[in-house]
């Protein structure tokens, strides 16, 4: 999946060749303008050059160039926001490791979604990426405002003795959320409550554990699934917020209370705090994805990762479900590697271990019976639709194949099927 | 005066809260708490700017309560008013405090 990127654009960075074509020789400028709008053209990017005259300018052009641009500021431990910029796109580390953390993290959560879903930054437009580290004080959070990410110290100004979380910038993953909920604005919109709303949290906290495991370069089996581990100071006993592997298990502590994350709908919690605990009920589908993820094996980014992006990009809506995207990531695994395909199949298995039965398709055998390696004939007739036409589906052999599905009527009744919260 | 505050949401999910009643408490703490209200200006407090797109700040609530008066306020991250920061602050360390 990855991007074959332009020789000169490895080497050099885009603002670089800005500068070149800025302010080079006529030689010189017409190079890095070739190379400029030339890897634009295959790309797409809304930031051009603003004082460029417009006849050469990208920016004139509707050309938009790839290449991180991030800004990291210091909130100076106020709510004013951004506060001082202390580093931005190119320049060197600075003393302060929150700085840094936020710099690196953006940087490789940047890469992940281009290098893997060709997504140039959060707008897929090369939108800025802007950090505000040092927000207020004993500020225990990180949150994405709707335009920029916002990190806390933790309890980094407290005394030792009763410091509970580290500064939030320390985690990749975390930083990963927190641009995701800026890639889902973006796309889907899911709304933030109740189920859009743990399904908006979820999809935060997959692709932030993938842009942990594409930077460690782990396969699934290898990946530890957490999500915000080394936020917990070691007075806490824990590991991090939240497991996708096991969910309920991240920590249980005297003082920080257990774990609340579900992963099965038969332990949903109904709750009007957290805006109907999304922050909790988020477990449900991330243990979800760490099913097929690891059904699928290899690296989860290449295939239940691009599944998963393909249905938040094309197929999410703002008030869409865990049923929804159950329904949303078969029918995305079907479009990508075929209706039946063993990535199609472990989708269908993952939710069904987590007590969400695809629409359509009886539920999957529990655990699922390993899948071949080689792709297995495709036990549905193709079709447009995830959902089989049929209302009469015949039990599943306990293959771990989807089972054929024969005739017509009475799908209302099964496509009326949604999960009760 | 009884003040009882509230923090959910946030990255973690993880509910802080605190119930104080000022008469129990000592005479300096109890005058710190007052002046932090006072400060905050609570009750001329315009209505803050919400930020819908937000995800994963905190939602405060506060609750204060005197003889037969109630005032709830409700803000969240990236909409607080500079002068309620002192305040939730030192609600936020006190629940935190609670915890243990």
């Amino acid at each position: 999946m990855h991007t074959h990127r332009h020789s000169i654009y490895c080497i050099v960075p885009p603002h670089i060749l800005q500068s070149i074509a800025k302010n080079g020789q006529v030689e010189q400028s017409d190079k890095a303008m070739h190379t400029i709008v030339t890897t634009e053209q295959l790309r797409g990017r809304r930031y051009g050059i603003a004082s460029m005259n417009s006849l050469t300018n990208p920016a004139f052009l509707g050309i938009n160039l790839p290449g991180k641009d991030r800004t990291i500021y210091d909130a100076q431990n106020g709510q004013n926001l951004p506060g001082v910029q202390v580093r931005k796109e190119g320049d060197p580390p600075v003393a302060d490791a929150a700085v840094n953390e936020a710099y690196d993290g953006s940087g490789l959560t940047y890469d992940l979604y281009w290098e893997i879903f060709k997504r140039n930054s959060i707008d897929g437009k090369g939108l800025k990426l802007d950090s505000s580290v040092h927000y207020q004080k004993n500020y225990d959070n990180a949150f994405w405002d709707g335009r920029q990410m916002v990190y806390g110290d933790g309890d980094e100004d407290l005394p030792a003795g009763q410091q509970i979380f580290n500064r939030f910038s320390i985690a990749v993953d975390v930083i990963g959320h927190e641009l995701t909920h800026g890639v889902t604005q973006s796309e889907a919109n899911l709304a933030y409550w109740d189920q859009s709303g743990a399904l908006n949290e979820s999809i935060s906290d997959v692709f932030g554990s993938l842009v942990k495991q594409y930077h460690l370069k782990q396969t699934a089996d290898q990946a530890d699934w957490l999500i915000g581990q080394g936020l917990l100071t070691s007075q806490i006993h824990g590991v991090a917020i939240r497991s996708m592997k096991a969910p309920g298990t991240a920590y249980e502590d005297p003082v920080l209370g257990k774990d609340p994350q579900p992963g099965h709908m038969k332990d949903f919690v109904t709750t009007t705090q957290d805006n109907g605990g999304v922050h909790i009920n988020s477990g449900i589908p991330n243990h979800a994805f760490y099913f097929i993820a690891t059904e699928i094996g290899g690296h989860a980014w290449e295939k239940a990762g691009l599944i998963w992006y393909k249905t938040l990009t094309e197929k999410l809506t703002d008030r869409s479900n865990f049923q929804d995207a159950a329904d949303l990531t078969f029918a995305s695994a079907g479009d990508l590697f075929g209706k039946g395909s063993r990535e199609q199949i472990a989708v269908w298995h993952g939710w069904s271990q987590v007590g969400i039965t695809v629409t359509g398709v009886p539920s999957a055998p529990i655990p699922p019976t390993p899948i071949p390696t080689s792709p297995s004939p495709s036990p549905i007739p193709p079709s447009p639709s995830p959902i089989p036409p049929s209302p009469t589906p015949v039990p599943a052999q306990g293959s771990g194949c989807l089972p054929q599905v024969l005739g017509n009527g009475g799908l209302s009744s099964l496509m009326k099927k949604k999960v009760n919260k | 005066m009884k003040i009882n505050f509230e923090r959910t949401g946030g990255f973690a999910g993880i509910k802080q809260a605190v119930s104080l009643d000022l008469d129990s408490l000592s005479v300096e703490d109890s005058s710190a708490l007052q002046k932090l209200i006072k400060d905050a200006d609570l009750f001329n407090m315009p209505v803050p700017d919400t930020q819908p797109a937000a995800r994963d700040g905190f939602q405060y609530t506060i609750t204060i309560m005197w003889e037969n008066e109630e005032r709830i306020l409700r803000v969240s991250d990236g909409s607080i008013p500079n002068g309620l920061l002192p305040l939730l602050n030192d609600l936020s360390l006190r629940a935190r405090a609670n915890r243990r």
